[in-house]
């Protein structure tokens, strides 16, 4: 679960149509007075080529030192892309600590290897491990939050996060038990031996029914407790409006389904047994795959779209109209280029993936922004303690 | 840090981390301080006190003061401003600056990911299996032999008495001294595709199926010498299996290379995270094959059998094998093991080294 890489980071960010009625952009809006609002140009001076050298070195030493260079790696990357991002001309900071980097992911490497090993050890010991993750990660994912935030800066102001414990464990806690539960339901029922499914596990399938309001929950935790020039971020959005994008999707995954299976029982019949046979039965089912690939892109447009275009900060607007197929174009080209260059392609995808989100994300503002101030975030901050002491400047995405 | 010689004025914008507001100012020196000068500001701040974040070409240039404060720097202007502040750029920073120095990284990831997955990982996997207590053997192969019962996959011999008797006295023979675990043969017979096979599981269990006995028997009532040391030359191959606790190194190095290939590539592509760990298992399988072989020859000759009935054992399973390829189907005992020929020549060199002293 990547919650911080959502932020900020548009390559990994999703975004709105412009066409929505209720998007907040500005030339709609008719209760502000038009000369007041002024567009802020989001703009990305970074290239793929000088990624490329970053990327390359931050690979050989993250492997050369088997891991621990990682941190200075996501420093000097998020560093990149944010001081490569100017909004109204001002660039945006990242000034996270590596070390407090490296220690979050120390406790993410235990905390993911207990889990993957737990049950291998005793049904006791994994019920515990289970246990603890649900009472430490949403914790954690709060402080990882924070991190992000409180270490990014434009025109020399922190961002901060001001999303309470309590939200987290309750934004949290229902998607983890989600993505647990299969190892969960497959330890005990492996204890008590090869038995048809008990009802237990049609209520956890009915929590996966559940995945876009839960969702919905974990946007409007990160999306509506941003904190800057001592002011949070307002977000509007419904969390019924998650059914639409998740439904569609569902339809499109459904209908490739059936067009698979149909595809392939007619060449299971025609096509005689044997070597070439083989490879056309695999030609629908590549189709079929890409398909499903397909999905993630139109999730990702439509999702990103409405949640950005109904975040705002008093006085600033954001609208996001990345389009499905954009999004299909820069996905299938960075995936095949990916793919033909090893890997090499990488940085390059993530230069464009990021440019691409920048472009459709407008913001706009009624007021003066030289007048924001921080409203004593800085030193409460320090008060609290950065470093080592303070679990919460933890970074434990990975 | 000295004072500076450079007489430049480098415009900048300052922020006083306080308030949004940026004031136009202009960066200069004077003796062994940076000067801010702007309509609204004044300040002076010791050349060592200042911090320059990391340069990118097309990024605005960062100066960070002790007080909180700091300035941003137009990308153009960066070559005054490092000239003005004498700032020299880290070793990385000079590193990913140039092209060639980073096509070198290239050259040496692919080096060192391929000197790790040659070298490092077979050690690794060596060190970890040291490691593991006997009693992880024996669970995985109680595991194992759970699975091929409950899946039919074996079934009780139907080779009659006698022959057994032979097998089983073949098995005493090639017995290690001091076994690192103690063993047992199981004679089953396994129904279906699966053909002439023998396998050993890590808790000192083999298995020889009827058909692998009946291959070696070709027709006959008996095991005579000969046959007898084919069968002796078969088991003992397993047993250098356990011997060498190949299976629990497969494990531990299949686990290994799992996690290393997620380390790589995991957030890009599960299939491109999986594929290495298939890759590299089939070729340490056939190193390990080998060692069997080896451990097999070895313990023939410390029993003065003949070596050769093995060789025309594989030489002859060799016959049947199928073209090998990446889509090679063939299943069983063949897949797993080095070309079938290619072995049979290895013993047959062998065998004339051991008739020959």
């Amino acid at each position: 679960m990547n919650i911080t890489a959502a932020w900020l980071q548009p390559g990994v960010a999703v975004f709105d149509h412009p066409s929505m009625p209720d998007t907040l952009s500005i030339p709609s809006l008719p209760s502000t007075p038009p000369a007041q609002v002024r567009a802020l140009p989001l703009t990305f001076s970074g290239t793929g080529a000088e990624y490329f050298r970053i990327w390359i070195v931050n690979l050989l030493l993250t492997i050369v030192t088997l891991g621990i260079y990682s941190a200075w790696a996501k420093v000097r990357r998020l560093q990149y892309f944010d001081r490569n991002t100017a909004l109204d001309g001002a660039a945006f900071d990242f000034h996270g600590d590596p070390v407090a980097i490296l220690k979050g992911r120390i406790v993410a490497v235990v905390l993911l290897a207990a889990y993957q090993m737990a049950f291998g050890f005793s049904l006791v010991a994994g019920l515990a491990v289970f246990g603890a993750l649900l009472l430490v990660l949403p914790y954690l994912l709060r402080g990882a939050l924070r991190f992000r935030l409180r270490n990014t800066s434009w025109r020399g102001l922190p961002f901060a996060f001001s999303g309470t414990t309590g939200g987290a464990y309750a934004t949290f806690v229902p998607p983890m038990l989600m993505f647990m539960m299969p190892a969960l339901l497959a330890a005990t029922m492996a204890r008590n031996g090869p038995r048809p499914p008990s009802p237990w596990f049609a209520v956890f399938l009915l929590l996966y029914l559940a995945w876009p309001m839960l969702h919905a929950a974990v946007k409007r935790y990160q999306h509506g407790h941003v904190r800057f020039g001592g002011a949070d971020s307002v977000y509007t959005l419904k969390a019924r409006r998650f059914w639409p994008p998740y439904l569609m999707a569902f339809a499109m995954v459904f209908c490739i389904g059936i067009a698979l299976a149909i595809i392939v029982g007619i060449t299971v019949r025609l096509v005689p047994k044997g070597g070439v046979g083989m490879l056309i039965t695999f030609v629908p089912l590549t189709l079929a795959y890409l398909g499903f690939l397909a999905v993630f892109p139109f999730l990702q447009g439509r999702l990103g779209n409405l949640v950005w275009s109904h975040t705002a900060f008093p006085g600033v607007t954001i609208a996001s109209n990345m389009t499905f197929g954009g999004l299909l174009k820069l996905h299938a080209v960075n995936g095949v280029l990916t793919v033909l260059t090893l890997g090499l392609f990488r940085p390059f995808a993530a230069v464009r993936a990021h440019r691409y989100v920048l472009a459709h994300l407008h913001v706009s503002a009624s007021i003066d922004l030289d007048a924001l101030l921080d409203a004593g975030e800085r030193a409460r901050v320090n008060a609290v303690g950065d470093g080592a002491a303070d679990f919460a400047g933890f970074d434990v995405s990975l | 840090m000295s004072a500076c010689n450079s007489t430049a004025q480098v415009p900048a914008r300052y922020g006083d981390g306080r308030s949004a507001r940026r004031h136009p100012v202009a960066l200069s020196c004077a003796g062994a301080d940076l000067r801010v000068l702007g309509e609204q500001v004044d300040a002076r701040y010791p050349l060592a006190s200042v911090r320059l974040a990391e340069p990118f070409a097309h990024a605005a240039s960062i100066v960070y003061f002790k007080d909180g404060t700091h300035c941003e720097v137009a990308a153009g202007d960066h070559p005054a401003l490092a000239a003005l502040l004498g700032h020299r750029p880290s070793l990385v920073v000079r590193w990913q600056r140039q092209w060639r120095a980073a096509l070198v990284a290239c050259g040496l990831l692919v080096a060192v990911i391929a000197a790790g997955a040659i070298w490092g990982l077979p050690v690794a996997a060596n060190a970890l299996t040291a490691l593991l207590p006997n009693a992880a053997d024996l669970h995985i192969g109680a595991v194992a032999q759970q699975a091929f019962n409950a899946r039919g996959l074996t079934h009780p011999t139907t080779l009659d008495p006698v022959q057994q008797a032979d097998i089983r006295r073949a098995w005493d023979t090639v017995q290690p001294a001091r076994p690192r675990l103690p063993m047992q043969l199981l004679l089953r017979a396994m129904p279906g595709s699966i053909g002439p096979n023998a396998l050993a599981l890590p808790d000192g269990t083999v298995i020889l199926n009827d058909a692998m006995a009946r291959k070696i028997l070709g027709g006959a009532a008996r095991f005579d010498a000969s046959r007898a040391a084919a069968v002796a030359g078969v088991l003992a191959h397993e047993i250098g299996h356990i011997e060498g606790r190949h299976s629990m190194r497969a494990v531990v190095r299949a686990s290994l290379t799992t996690a290393g290939a997620a380390f790589l590539f995991g957030d890009f592509s599960a299939v491109a995270a999986g594929a290495p760990a298939v890759l590299l298992g089939a070729s340490h399988s056939r190193a390990m094959e080998s060692q069997a072989d080896a451990y097999a020859v070895s313990t023939l000759r410390a029993h003065h059998l003949p070596v050769a009935p093995l060789a025309d054992l594989f030489a002859s399973m060799g016959k049947d094998e199928k073209e090998p390829g990446w889509l090679g189907a063939a299943s069983g005992y063949l897949s797993s093991h080095p070309g079938s020929a290619a072995r049979a020549e290895a013993l047959r060199t062998a065998s004339a080294g051991s008739s020959a002293d």
